[in-house]
């Protein structure tokens, strides 16, 4: 079973060890990194959770059925969390799994934190309307 | 010692969190404390620069999250990381938990892989009701939380079940001179407010109030410093209570002036609906020896002790806020009596070598225990 993400519902993007995956419609975050950002660029590629605990047992210093059981309990939080669906059965399998190199080969249960409070945040930022004078007291031009 | 301190914005933008800073930095440096301040870029202003010998790191939190492309936040985060990387401070110092940063901070702490202590000062008062949990995670991990009034403080704490040090520590303000006043006409009553031009400031209620006082024969003025969002509706407030001769709108004035507005006034008047953790304008007015009139909300019934310094009314009640004012203006003694002891007061309670020792004492009694606790000897 490999799994799908929903182009026009899910936005998500991998850089370095962090990847962040947004659900646009309901605004939440989900921010994973290390072996959380990797089961995300396995599952993004096609895997099952074989396939994709397979991999990460050849690339972490850990054993398959540990790692196949992390994966599995993280991929059913993604699901119920409506970011993967289950892709069709006839969904062709990946060709070759790729991971970038990272440098940590050290297993750790791989976990997305849920962010679900990112607008209420920016709506609560005390960030001052600052204009060319600035808010509301101008700083005097000898000060900067 | 070198700390990081985020802020949601800096100077030139000049609130209360950007005041503190600006004005910890220097009496800090005599300490050996350096300042490196992260903030907003608002989107507009310089990458990285010097104020006032206090290097200064600007990202652009907030539009990376508004931006809705996964990428623009964790191009971000990175470069957060990588200042910290850089700078390796001692500790970080988060002013306003509830800040754009607040997603960033947490996920850095999340990933550090070296023990950074991590101090929270609140500003404002958070509400039970505030879906904010990174908010929440980031106030409970703190080792310590400070805040700059009780009633932050309390908030804060409350919202958060923080059990680590707690404190509250006054914002100090840096002495300046006091600008001469405008020069006083007899019988004209001035009153002043300065703030953001937005709802939760009130100032549509310190027009109201204006408009009891007149009505009750009183020659009064509204002196509005300050720009924002709600300028057009103020002005049609006042227009349509018959006041646009007495209200006068000074847009965005500098600090020198603001000042010397406020030392002329009879009255100066906070009408805020929420979330003062501390008022400036009212700290800074008592300064200048002007009794304040600030609503019973959040932290500002500590700013100003009702009956002695000022007086507290009810949030929301123009005619509360006129009354008071109506007091002032018909008994000039009582005003300078206040305003005598609010200045008295004022300059204990905001003193800056007190706020600079409290932060100081604070800073090193974390940075002790985290060596501790990392098994590391003096």
């Amino acid at each position: 079973m490999s799994y799908a993400i929903h182009a026009r519902r899910i936005s998500h993007e991998r850089l370095g060890d962090e990847v962040i995956i947004i659900n646009l419609v309901t605004g939440a975050y989900y921010a994973g990194s290390g072996t959380a950002a990797d089961v995300w660029t396995l599952l993004v590629q096609g895997a099952s959770i074989d396939q994709a605990a397979e991999k990460l047992a050849l690339e972490y210093s850990g054993n398959f059925p540990t790692i196949r059981d992390d994966v599995e309990v993280c991929v059913t939080a993604l699901l119920k969390a409506g970011i993967l669906d289950q892709a069709d059965a006839a969904a062709a399998p990946p060709s070759a799994l790729e991971l970038p190199i990272i440098a940590s080969r050290e297993w750790k249960p791989p976990a997305f934190d849920e962010y679900t409070d990112m607008w209420d945040l920016i709506q609560l930022d005390p960030i001052h309307d600052v204009d060319d004078t600035g808010w509301p007291h101008a700083l005097p031009k000898s000060k900067l | 010692m070198k700390v990081l301190v985020l802020t949601p914005q800096y100077l030139p933008s000049w609130g209360g969190i950007e005041v503190l800073v600006d004005s910890l930095a220097e009496p800090f440096r005599k300490c050996s404390i350096d300042t490196r301040v992260v903030t907003d870029d608002a989107g507009r202003l310089a990458e990285y620069e010097i104020v006032n010998g206090t290097p200064v790191h600007r990202l652009s939190f907030a539009a990376a999250v508004r931006s809705g492309f996964p990428g623009k936040p964790l191009a971000v985060l990175q470069q957060l990381a990588g200042i910290v990387e850089s700078e390796h401070p001692d500790l970080l110092h988060m002013h306003c938990a509830t800040g754009s940063s607040a997603w960033y901070v947490d996920r850095l702490l999340r990933k550090s892989t070296r023990s950074l202590s991590f101090i929270v000062t609140q500003h404002g008062v958070l509400e039970p009701s505030d879906r904010l949990k990174v908010v929440r995670d980031l106030l409970r991990r703190a080792d310590a939380l400070t805040a700059v009034s009780d009633a932050a403080l309390q908030s804060a704490a409350q919202f958060s079940n923080h059990d680590g040090r707690q404190e509250i520590i006054a914002n100090g303000i840096r002495p300046y001179q006091q600008p001469a006043s405008l020069p006083g006409l007899p019988g004209l009553h001035r009153m002043v407010c300065v703030g953001r031009l937005e709802h939760e400031k009130g100032f549509d209620i310190a027009i109201r109030a204006l408009a009891v006082a007149r009505a009750e024969g009183l020659d009064a003025t509204l002196t509005i410093v300050g720009c924002g969002e709600d300028r057009r509706k103020l002005e049609a407030l006042a227009s349509e209570l018959g006041l646009a001769g007495s209200v006068h709108f000074r847009g965005a004035c500098d600090n020198e002036e603001t000042r010397r507005i406020m030392a002329g006034a009879s009255v100066v008047l906070v009408p805020s609906r929420t979330r003062e953790g501390f008022s400036l304008v009212a700290a800074e007015a008592a300064l200048a020896g002007v009794p304040c009139v600030v609503s019973r909300i959040g932290g500002l019934p500590e700013t100003v002790a009702d009956g002695v310094t000022g007086f507290v009314v009810s949030p929301a009640q123009p005619a509360e806020f006129a009354a008071a004012a109506i007091r002032l203006f018909r008994h000039a003694s009582l005003g300078a009596d206040l305003g005598s002891r609010a200045r008295a007061r004022a300059g204990l309670k905001y003193n800056l070598d007190t706020c600079v020792e409290h932060y100081q004492q604070l800073y090193l009694s974390v940075l002790a225990r985290a060596a501790r606790g990392a098994g590391v000897t003096s």
